[in-house]
């Protein structure tokens, strides 16, 4: 089994925290998510990201606007909400408090 | 040379190879099936059209403006299957720790519809504990007729308690098999398939039976040359596939208006099935069956064998009635057709039954003090 296989899960399980990172530093919609995550370890695909981004909105984690773009229709972009940004701070201080647990094993 | 369809994505439209366009079709009913119950369903998927314009688009220039079937293959994986999970946490990890893990998911009791006499209560008792339907149906009658009705309430608490299998999730969970892995949404759209051709081989009446029962045997082999280059046979056998399949989910929908009709049809078999097993019980216990006392010096298998011929004839009207209302009919007006069919056909059996009672007194009085042993039960 490789490094990266066992680490799926993880990885799966991180995905709603690294799209909210990523939510937070830009102004992104979902082709820009995918295109930004699909560098990094945390690829995905629209049939995984759609579902999660409206479980997030409807959480009252993440908000849209229509914007309007030069080549073709209105795009959907993304940005946190007071509260996502709190669950993302919860998050980002959990996950500090993890690998400091880890590092110190 | 290929058949183009035009198609309306997100309020724009595209042009598609029409094998394509089935493929894109599966694609998108599998999305809904899974997202079924996402209160955010119809704008998740408004998104995936809009994803998939997107993708088009990429294709599209000014001296092309056809999508090709194998340009809708690879729109569809970088797609990537629908994720259900990441609506709902809890059933996110579920399946997909049993995918890792190779193991199957626990089994789940469920009402299976496909094949149902009444309700699927029984069709789903026997997926659960992977034995046959006919046993579990010959279990309930014989047990509501040893406590005296006891197992038609314990039918009836099941049939309101038992949930009933709407999705593909669902029958997966209820049959204990693998839940589709929508990477492989494709092969379960064949396996769909071949149950359905399966079905026309098995179907006496079907005048092109053989023909049915070659193609299933020509799909099979295909299988196998699919495992090694799938995609280059997809695109030859593809577009009639879909076509079917497209037309099986599409009566699924429309099965309701058959449901009445299917659940009365179903309690007549059941009481005639009934009937059967009490008569088979009375013939073994008391060698008497609807008041005929078994004549001395006869064996025993000969009222068997006899009841088992008369319920099949018996019976046989009904079943035919039950097959020809299932919803997947390939066309709706059709099925209204056959039940026409069969209703005369039933009536036809009858007239001769009658003709025959009024030629042969004997069959009459047969007939009537079975009939008279019915009503005393």
């Amino acid at each position: 089994m490789e490094t990266k296989d066992k680490f799926d899960p993880i990885r799966k399980g991180l995905l709603e925290f690294v799209v909210l990172r990523v939510i937070a530093s830009r102004k992104v919609y979902a082709a820009d998510i995918l295109k930004i995550l699909d560098s990094t370890e945390f690829g995905t695909q629209e049939g995984t990201l759609y579902p999660l981004l409206s479980r997030l909105r409807r959480e009252g984690l993440v908000e849209y606007e229509w914007i309007e773009s030069d080549a073709g229709p209105p795009r959907k972009y993304y940005r946190l909400t007071a509260k996502g940004d709190e669950q993302r701070k919860v998050l980002e201080r959990y996950w500090d408090d993890l690998t400091a647990t880890i590092k110190n094993l | 040379m290929n058949k183009v369809i035009t198609i309306n994505l997100n309020g724009r439209a595209y042009q598609l190879e029409e094998a394509g366009y089935e493929t894109l079709r599966a694609y998108l009913d599998q999305a809904a099936a899974k997202l079924q119950g996402n209160p955010d369903k119809d704008e998740i998927m408004a998104d995936f059209e809009q994803a998939i314009a997107d993708k088009c688009d990429a294709y599209l220039g000014s001296h092309k403006n056809v999508i090709g079937a194998a340009e809708i293959d690879e729109i569809i994986k970088k797609m990537g299957p629908v994720d259900a999970g990441g609506g709902e946490r809890a059933a996110a990890d579920a399946p997909n720790a049993g995918r890792a893990g190779g193991t199957l998911p626990p089994k789940r009791l469920f009402q299976i519809r496909e094949g149902a006499w009444i309700s699927g209560v029984c069709n789903g008792l026997a997926a659960y504990f992977n034995v046959d339907v006919a046993l579990v149906r010959i279990l309930f009658v014989l047990l509501g007729i040893l406590t005296h009705g006891f197992g038609v309430a314990a039918y009836v608490i099941l049939m309101i308690l038992m949930p009933v299998a709407r999705t593909d999730d669902d029958l997966a969970a209820a049959r204990g098999v693998k839940p589709l892995n929508a990477h492989d949404f494709i092969e379960q759209a064949k396996s769909r398939y071949a149950d359905f051709e399966r079905e026309f081989a098995k179907r006496p009446e079907q005048p092109d039976a053989m023909a049915g029962r070659e193609a299933w045997h020509k799909w099979r082999d295909d299988m196998k040359a699919w495992r090694r280059e799938w995609k280059a046979d997809m695109r030859r056998e593809r577009g009639m596939r879909r076509a079917e399949m497209h037309a099986h989910r599409h009566e699924l929908h429309e099965q309701y208006g058959m449901g009445f009709f299917r659940f009365v049809v179903g309690v007549i078999l059941v009481f005639l099935f009934a009937a059967w097993i009490m008569a088979l019980v009375s013939v073994v216990s008391h060698g008497t069956a609807f008041g005929f006392a078994l004549a001395a010096g006869h064996p025993l298998w000969v009222p068997i064998v006899f009841l088992c011929a008369l319920f099949y004839v018996v019976a046989a009207p009904f079943r035919l009635l039950m097959r020809n209302a299932r919803p997947w009919r390939r066309r709706h007006y059709s099925a209204f057709i056959d039940i026409v069919e069969s209703l005369f056909f039933i009536f036809a059996l009858y007239l001769l039954a009658y003709t025959a009672g009024m030629m042969f007194p004997s069959v009459n009085e047969a007939l009537s003090t079975a009939w008279n042993y019915l009503r005393s039960v």
